[in-house]
C-alpha cells in the first residue's frame, strides 16, 4: 500500500514536470518567433545583418533599424502579449467566467473613451502609426494619460457597483459589460461630432500598434507586469480554490473580497498600461488563457505563466502576419489577433463541448 | 473539543434569518439541523463557518471566540462541505490537495502530498486520482469534497445537505464516512431534509422554525406533534428493529 501511495505521488510530480517542459518549449518558441520578426521588415536585412546588428556590429544603419524599429516592436509584442494574457487569465479565474477579459469587461472601452476625449474634445495627443501617418498635436502624453485614467476609472466604477452586492462575480461581470457599452456609446457620440482629421486620428489609435511604444514605455509595461505577475503567483492557490466557489474559498481561509479587488485592479492596471501606450489589442486576453487551460489545465501555479508566454507568441505571430501580408504596409495588429483568434477560440470551445 | 454557539442573530438587510440561536456540543457528536426550506439551516452553517458575518452573538471553539481569530486559523478549526459542489478544471489529486491551503505558504510540502495520497487511498479513488475531477460521478465528487475538507484537519466539520444529490448507495456510503469522521474526536454538524436518514446517524437534533430553534435534544424529542409543528405534515412514527422510521400519512 505504501508503495502504491508513493507511486501516486511520483506520478503527480511527473505530471507537474510535463508542465515545466511546456514552459521551456514556449520560451524557445518565443525566441524563434522573435528572431523571425527581427528579420521581417521594410528594409531588406539578411539574417546575418540582423544578428550582427543585435551585437552592435555591422553597418550603422542596420543597427539603427534593429534597435530603433524592430527590437522595440518585438519587445513590445512579448511584454504586452504576456501582460494582456495574464490579465485575461486572472479575470477569467477570479470571475469564473470564460468570456471575461479586459475587452469584455469594459477596461479597454474605458481606454478608448479616454483617448477619444483627448484627441477629439481636447485636441491633444500625438498619433503616429507604423504607416507614417501622424497627427502632431499639443501634448503627446495626454492621450496616454486619459486612456489610462478612464481604463482605471472603469474598474473602480465596476468595483463600486460590486461593493453593493458583496462583490459577487455576477455583479462584477454585468457591471463591466454594461459600463463597456456606456463607454462605447459615449465614444460614438464624441466621434459623431468630430472633424475628419481628429476622427481618423482617434480611429487609428483604436487599431493598436506595436510600433507606438518607446523603450521607456516598454520598461514601464515590463515593471508593472513583472510586479503584478509576482503578486498573481502568490495568489495562485487562491485562484485555484476560488474555482470551487466563494464559500469554499472563505472556509479555506481565503479573504475572498480582498483577493478579488487586488486581482481585478492589478489586471486592469496591466491592461490600462498596455492599451494606453499601444491602442486596442483585443482578443489576446481572451484567447491565450483558453489555450493555456487546454495545455496545462486550470492550475494557476502554471497557467498564469503559460498563458503569458502564449500571449507573447500570439502577438509575435500577429505582428509577423501584419508585416508580411502587404509589403511596406503594417496591418492593424488588433484586427489580425481577432481574425486568427476567433476561429481558434471557436475550435477550442466546440472541442470542449464534444469532449463533455 | 467543544463548540458553543451563543445568541446568534443574522439578517440580510432587514430580513431576520436567524434569531437568538444558541446550542453547544462536545466531540464525537453528530448534530443534525432540521427544518423546512427557508428555516435558516444553511445560513446557520455559513454563520458558524464565518462565511456570513452574524450581527449579534458569539461562537466559541474550545473557548476561542471565532471573531478574534484570522481566516487561516479559523480554517484549521472548522471545515465545510457545501451543498453545491464545483471544483474547476483540476485533477482529483489537486482538488483534494486544496484542503491543505491553510497550511501551505507557497508550495505543498511532502507532508501535504502524503496526506492527500493517504486519503485518496482511504476513499478508494486512487484509480481516478490523476483524472479531471469533473469526470467523476456525483458520489465520487462528494467523496472528493469530503476528502478536501478532512485535509484541513479541523475538529468541527460542517455538511450542508451532504446526501441531497446522491442515489441510495452513495447516500449510505457518505453517511458511513460522516459517522467515521465523528468517531475521530470531531464534532459534525449536518443540515438535512431527510428525517429518516438523519435518524440513522445523528445523535443530537436541532429543529429550526422561522429562524429560531423550535426544539433540540436527542432522539427522544422526536414525536408526531413536533413533526407536525415544524413541517406542517401529519406523520406516523414506527419502530423497526430499534430504529425510528417516520412515515407521512
Amino acid at each position: 500500500m505504501e508503495n502504491q501511495k508513493n507511486k501516486l505521488i511520483n506520478e503527480y510530480h511527473k505530471n507537474k514536470k510535463n508542465k515545466i517542459i511546456v514552459f521551456f518549449i514556449l520560451l524557445i518558441l518565443i525566441i524563434v518567433f522573435s528572431l523571425i520578426n527581427l528579420n521581417v521588415g521594410y528594409s531588406n536585412l539578411s539574417f546575418i545583418d540582423v544578428i550582427k546588428a543585435i551585437f552592435n556590429n555591422g553597418e550603422n544603419s542596420n543597427v539603427v533599424i534593429v534597435y530603433n524599429i524592430r527590437l522595440p516592436r518585438v519587445l513590445t509584442a512579448i511584454i504586452a502579449g504576456f501582460g494582456l494574457a495574464i490579465s485575461g487569465t486572472i479575470m477569467q479565474g477570479v470571475l469564473k467566467n470564460p468570456m471575461a477579459s479586459p475587452s469584455t469587461l469594459g477596461t479597454s472601452n474605458g481606454a478608448v473613451l479616454g483617448a477619444n476625449i483627448a484627441i477629439i474634445l481636447l485636441g491633444v495627443g500625438s498619433i503616429s502609426t507604423s504607416q507614417g501617418i501622424s497627427v502632431a498635436l499639443k501634448n503627446p502624453y495626454i492621450t496616454t494619460i486619459l486612456a489610462f485614467a478612464f481604463s482605471m476609472i472603469s474598474i473602480f466604477l465596476i468595483l463600486l457597483f460590486a461593493y453593493k452586492k458583496r462583490f459577487s462575480t455576477e455583479t462584477i461581470v454585468l457591471a463591466g459589460v454594461t459600463l463597456g457599452m456606456l463607454f462605447q456609446a459615449l465614444t460614438i457620440v464624441i466621434q459623431y461630432f468630430a472633424d475628419d482629421s481628429k476622427l481618423s486620428s482617434a480611429i487609428y489609435w483604436t487599431f493598436g500598434d506595436l510600433g507606438n511604444a518607446t523603450y521607456q514605455e516598454i520598461l514601464i509595461m515590463f515593471i508593472i507586469i513583472l510586479l503584478s505577475c509576482f503578486i498573481f503567483y502568490i495568489f495562485s492557490w487562491h485562484y485555484n480554490i476560488l474555482a470551487s466557489g466563494d464559500d469554499i474559498a472563505s472556509s479555506l481561509g481565503i479573504k475572498v473580497t480582498r483577493t478579488k479587488i487586488i486581482s481585478l485592479i492589478l489586471s486592469s492596471l496591466i491592461c490600462a498600461t498596455c492599451v494606453s501606450f499601444l491602442g486596442i489589442i483585443g482578443f489576446v486576453g481572451l484567447l491565450a488563457p483558453h489555450i493555456a487551460k487546454k495545455i496545462v489545465g486550470q492550475d494557476h501555479r502554471y497557467s498564469i505563466i503559460i498563458s503569458g508566454l502564449i500571449g507573447s507568441i500570439i502577438l509575435l505571430f500577429a505582428d509577423f502576419i501584419a508585416k508580411i501580408v502587404i509589403r511596406g504596409l503594417v496591418l492593424p495588429i488588433g484586427a489580425i489577433t481577432s481574425i486568427f483568434g476567433v476561429p481558434v477560440l471557436l475550435w477550442l470551445l466546440f472541442k470542449k463541448k464534444r469532449e463533455m | 473539543m467543544a463548540i458553543k454557539v451563543e445568541n446568534i442573530n443574522f439578517a440580510y438587510i432587514k430580513d431576520n434569518i436567524l434569531k437568538d440561536i444558541s446550542f453547544c456540543s462536545d466531540n464525537n457528536n453528530i448534530i443534525a439541523i432540521l427544518g423546512q426550506n427557508g428555516s435558516g439551516k444553511s445560513t446557520l452553517l455559513k454563520c458558524i463557518n464565518g462565511i456570513l458575518k452574524y450581527q449579534a452573538g458569539q461562537i466559541f471553539i474550545d473557548k476561542q471566540n471565532l471573531k478574534d481569530i484570522n481566516n487561516n486559523t479559523k480554517a484549521k478549526l472548522i471545515s465545510y462541505v457545501p451543498q453545491e459542489i464545483t471544483f474547476g478544471d483540476f485533477s482529483v489529486f489537486d482538488a483534494i490537495l486544496m484542503g491543505r491551503k491553510p497550511y501551505i505558504k507557497f508550495n505543498a510540502t511532502s507532508k501535504d502530498l502524503q496526506l492527500t495520497s493517504d486519503i485518496i487511498f482511504k476513499f478508494h479513488i486512487e484509480n481516478k486520482s490523476l483524472n479531471n475531477v469533473n469526470e467523476l460521478s456525483g458520489g465520487e465528487k462528494q467523496k472528493v469534497a469530503i476528502a478536501r475538507c478532512l485535509l484541513q484537519e479541523a475538529n468541527v466539520v460542517l455538511f450542508d445537505e451532504p446526501t441531497s444529490n446522491l442515489d441510495l448507495k452513495n447516500q449510505l456510503e457518505v453517511i458511513n464516512i460522516i459517522k467515521e469522521i465523528a468517531k475521530d474526536n470531531k464534532i459534525v454538524i449536518v443540515t438535512m431534509h431527510d428525517l429518516n436518514l438523519a435518524l440513522r446517524f445523528a445523535n443530537k437534533f436541532i429543529f429550526l422554525k422561522d429562524g429560531m430553534i423550535y426544539k433540540m435534544g436527542d432522539q427522544s424529542i422526536i414525536n408526531k406533534d413536533l413533526i407536525k409543528n415544524v413541517y406542517d405534515v401529519e406523520v406516523e412514527i414506527v419502530n423497526i428493529n430499534n430504529q425510528l422510521v417516520i412515515l407521512p400519512k
